[in-house]
């Protein structure tokens, strides 16, 4: 109501700080323009049930603060937010220095369905309309490969199918689910991705809804606020299981990115974890490492939504004692409300180094062996 | 007073047709500002969140729940007042730009004044 009555004149561009190198986003949440364009990937017998409600009729959910979508998103085509890629270049990619962007999609939920089949299915047409269509919108764009984890088989099928797509990057997935992360049963999805040298992603924010359990550690939570901060209690359990259950250990090339799960947690859990392997590692004679090595070497995190402590230098020292200089990435999570602004979430002047190596320089290493060989950095301006 | 007075910048906002409760976002050079008008009076604030420079005066103009004594006990006011960032919803007070949960963080606000129909911001 109110927002039709804004008359405008067009505000002059926000003088930008400008980085003198440009961005890598780890996340844009690109979405189709209708549930018929991922359908139509769909087998007959799945689309109608697809296109009617993809997920299922929508659980009662948390409030968060008017919708999950940046308020100001361009929208101006009139289609979903983050659905049209000239207006995701005009209000992401080129406001921001953006020159890589992954499209990791919105099917992170998809490893919570009860349906295995149904689940993969969507997972595999949701792959046909990333790489045959949302990819090709803008040549910043790189594509993950969604999986429903549930399905082991066909998620290391998926996986085959699009690892020498030239824009695929990653493999796709929900940290929530029915078992910790580095359950055995999903090892035969981690070894087909490490084969492929594909890192392996998960989301947060399915935790609470469908075959998953409750929200946070301590069961059902009632705030927006407490289920949000209460994400890093599953990232927790899922990072001390990818160590635990010898993940890491067992394939030397499987890499872990971990997305919207916070990072600061990481410091006191390596601090555990090495303590009580001391003690405890009769249980686990296949680790070799203390755990934080193989997390300082193949677990990776991304800032969004960044955290903020009153003194920006408790979180730079926090970054820099868990491996930040290799293992934090920047990510904006566009268009989701709790988007974050590259040029000003860390500190330009006492952390350039660590900046430029969270804002690009860490997911060039991570994913720079993937990026389309015809378009390197110094050949686009 | 008056030598002072005289000093002030004054920037055209454009005419003073805004309906109650519509705002427009004037370019003032090197910033941006954003003119509201909310029960007769006019407001003006700098039109960027403090907290990662969002364009604050895209924002929504709403109410807020105001601090009560018990939990579960909910009352709502400042409707109109109170202008919620649209990236993460940080809530500015209109009339002084504070931001509702944290008195150390303002925005800037300008006067805005209506002369012969139409709107100047006081720079």
């Amino acid at each position: 109501m109110l927002e039709s009555m804004i008359s405008t004149m067009p505000p002059p561009p926000e003088k930008a700080p400008r980085l003198g190198y440009k961005v890598f986003d780890i996340e844009i949440h690109c979405m189709p323009t209708s549930l018929a364009a991922v359908g139509k990937y769909l087998p007959n017998m799945y689309r109608p049930r697809f296109e009617a409600s993809f997920s299922g009729a929508h659980p009662p959910n948390f409030d968060q603060r008017g919708g999950n979508i940046r308020h100001d998103t361009d929208v101006s085509d009139g289609g979903p937010p983050a659905s049209n890629p000239e207006l995701i270049r005009r209000q992401l990619l080129d406001p921001f220095d953006i020159e890589w962007g992954i499209c990791t999609g919105l099917f992170y939920t998809l490893p919570v369905y009860p349906d295995p089949d149904y689940a993969a299915a969507v997972a595999s047409a949701h792959n046909d309309w990333m790489f045959n269509e949302m990819v090709a919108g803008d040549p910043a764009f790189l594509g993950a490969i969604t999986i429903a984890p549930q399905n082991v088989e066909k998620s290391v099928k998926e996986i085959e199918r699009w690892a020498n797509h030239p824009k695929a990057v990653e493999v796709f997935m929900s940290t929530a689910g029915p078992l910790p992360l580095g359950h055995r049963s999903l090892h035969p999805i981690y070894e087909a991705a490490a084969a492929h040298k594909l890192p392996v992603a998960a989301h947060t924010t399915v935790e609470g809804k469908g075959n998953s359990g409750p929200h946070t550690g301590a069961g059902y939570a009632s705030r927006y606020l407490e289920y949000h901060t209460g994400l890093a209690s599953t990232s927790i359990c899922n990072t001390a299981s990818l160590v635990c259950e010898g993940v890491f250990e067992k394939f030397p090339d499987f890499q872990f990115v971990l997305l919207e799960g916070g990072v600061s947690w990481v410091l006191p859990l390596m601090w555990a974890l090495d303590a009580h392997w001391k003690q405890l590692r009769q249980e686990m004679p296949q680790l070799r490492e203390l755990p934080s090595t193989y997390l300082k070497r193949q677990m990776f995190y991304t800032t969004q939504p960044i955290e903020e402590p009153g003194s920006p230098r408790d979180l730079i020292q926090t970054y820099e004692q868990i491996g930040g200089n290799t293992q934090i990435m920047f990510s904006s999570d566009y268009p989701h409300w709790d988007f974050d602004n590259p040029f000003v979430i860390l500190p330009g002047s006492t952390a350039a180094d660590l900046k430029r190596r969270i804002l690009r320089e860490n997911a060039m290493a991570l994913y720079g062996h993937r990026l389309p060989s015809h378009i390197s950095e110094g050949t686009r301006s | 007073m008056s030598a002072v007075a005289t000093e002030k910048k004054l920037l055209d906002a454009g005419l003073a047709d805004l309906p109650d409760g519509g705002r427009r976002i004037v370019d003032a050079g090197t910033t941006s500002i954003g003119v509201f008008h909310v029960g007769g009076s006019y407001y003006g604030l700098k039109n960027s969140c403090p907290h990662e420079l969002a364009e604050l005066c895209r924002g929504k103009l709403t109410g807020t729940t105001l601090p009560v004594d018990k939990p579960g006990q909910y009352e709502w006011g400042r409707e109109g007042h109170v202008l919620r960032c649209p990236w993460h919803g940080w809530e500015f007070d209109l009339d002084t730009g504070r931001h509702l949960a944290n008195e150390s963080c303002r925005v800037k606000t300008y006067r805005v004044e209506e002369r012969d129909g139409r709107l100047f911001v006081e720079l």
